[in-house]
């Protein structure tokens, strides 16, 4: 099992997606494996929860294992399967309505340590920023939210988000300048003493 | 005469050129923006300082997993995909009793309208009387139908004159409504959701 894992670990996402539809299953758990902390952060940045993030993402793998046949190479795995993780978040949250705060002593901070980021001119701990940006990221309709969050977490590319939210490209555009500014907006004032 | 001042301003493409690749792809800004540009420009050496910013923030935060959590979601998933579950999502829910409730519906039916073909060629005339209770009539007519929700069933009422409600009361139908009736024999009904 060692040894087919390290061999699959170097295979190309299409190699590993032909091996599974074969019925590799190691091949398959590799592919799912190495997009799962992506497909996390993905869910996380727009349900700003741990458990409700974990909920999408096996959601989100359940489809994608399911109907693997039916990637058809048009985008690359990666993108195929994080879109898929981005609906079954979004299903998520029109289930259960986006917690708007993250309450402090919450769980999913537990784990975290409260180290300094790379720029100690930031003055904040890392959970005290990851809060700061779900506050700012919950400000945001979630339709901004998606095209921001499939942008700088996903690393879509304009016409990926575009296609991924049926929109024109210029929208796609002036939401995420629109998300910037509101962003940068709520977080100006990082830097000053906590 | 005072000669113009140059214009302290930098070219508007230039300041797009800066905008644009910040917005698609604000690591690809070199040195070259920093010192040809950025120097020159307060308004996009702002600009750059706000999405380098955002851009720190976003990363510090980044979330990462729990320790263990993919093994954990992998086993759900893999538990899920057993369980037959994810396969046929886009496929209308069967119904409870597919196959075996249309045959005994279908054969129900034909007996049904069998009964009533019979009766229709061997009854006796009476324009006099007013509406008698249908399965009154009909000793053998089966007492029961059975139909599964969304069905249609089409009953043929051979008699003189129009239909009226006395008829279908007569029938005692239930969890099922009326559709459509089709003057003077027929009246159309459909089961209810659920059964």
């Amino acid at each position: 099992m060692a040894e087919a894992c390290a061999g699959v670990q170097v295979a190309p996402d299409e190699t590993l997606v032909q091996r599974a539809c074969r019925g590799d299953s190691a091949a398959r758990e590799e592919l799912f494996r190495r997009h799962f902390d992506v497909a996390y952060r993905v869910a996380y940045r727009l349900l700003g929860q741990e458990q409700d993030a974990l909920d999408a993402v096996q959601d989100g793998f359940l489809k994608g294992v399911t109907h693997l046949h039916e990637f058809d190479g048009r985008s690359t795995f990666r993108t195929w399967l994080l879109r898929i993780v981005t609906n079954a978040s979004l299903d998520s949250g029109r289930k259960r309505r986006r917690r708007p705060t993250i309450p402090l002593g919450d769980s999913r901070t537990d784990g975290i340590e409260p180290e300094v980021t790379e720029d100690p001119g930031l003055g904040l701990h890392r959970a005290d920023l990851r809060r700061r940006i779900d506050q700012a990221l919950a400000r945001l309709s979630p339709e901004t939210r998606q095209t921001f969050v499939l942008f700088a977490e996903a690393e879509f590319s304009y016409k990926e988000i575009a296609e991924c939210q049926g929109l024109p490209i210029g929208t796609v555009m002036s939401r995420l300048h629109y998300a910037r500014q509101k962003l940068q907006s709520f977080l100006e004032g990082i830097d000053e003493p906590a | 005469m005072n000669r113009p001042e140059p214009n302290p301003l930098p070219l508007p493409s230039r300041c797009r050129e800066v905008r644009d690749t910040l917005g698609r792809a604000p690591g690809r800004l070199d040195a070259e923006f920093r010192s040809d540009h950025l120097a020159e420009c307060p308004s996009c050496a702002e600009a750059v300082e706000a999405t380098h910013r955002l851009a720190l923030a976003w990363n510090a935060a980044r979330p990462t997993p729990p320790v263990g959590s993919f093994d954990a979601t992998w086993s759900q998933v893999l538990a899920r995909v057993e369980a037959g579950e994810g396969i046929v999502s886009n496929v209308l829910p069967l119904p409870r009793r597919p196959h075996r409730a249309l045959a005994v519906t279908a054969l129900v039916l034909s007996q049904a309208a069998a009964v009533l073909i019979g009766w229709m060629a061997l009854r006796p005339i009476d324009t006099t009387s007013q509406a008698a209770p249908l399965l009154a009539m009909l000793d053998d007519a089966p007492k029961v139908i059975d139909i599964e929700p969304s069905e249609v069933l089409i009953l043929r009422f051979d008699r003189e004159g129009s239909l009226d409600r006395r008829d279908i009361d007569a029938l005692e139908i239930s969890d099922t409504e009326t559709v459509g009736f089709d003057t003077p024999v027929l009246a159309y009904f459909e089961a209810r959701g659920g059964s």
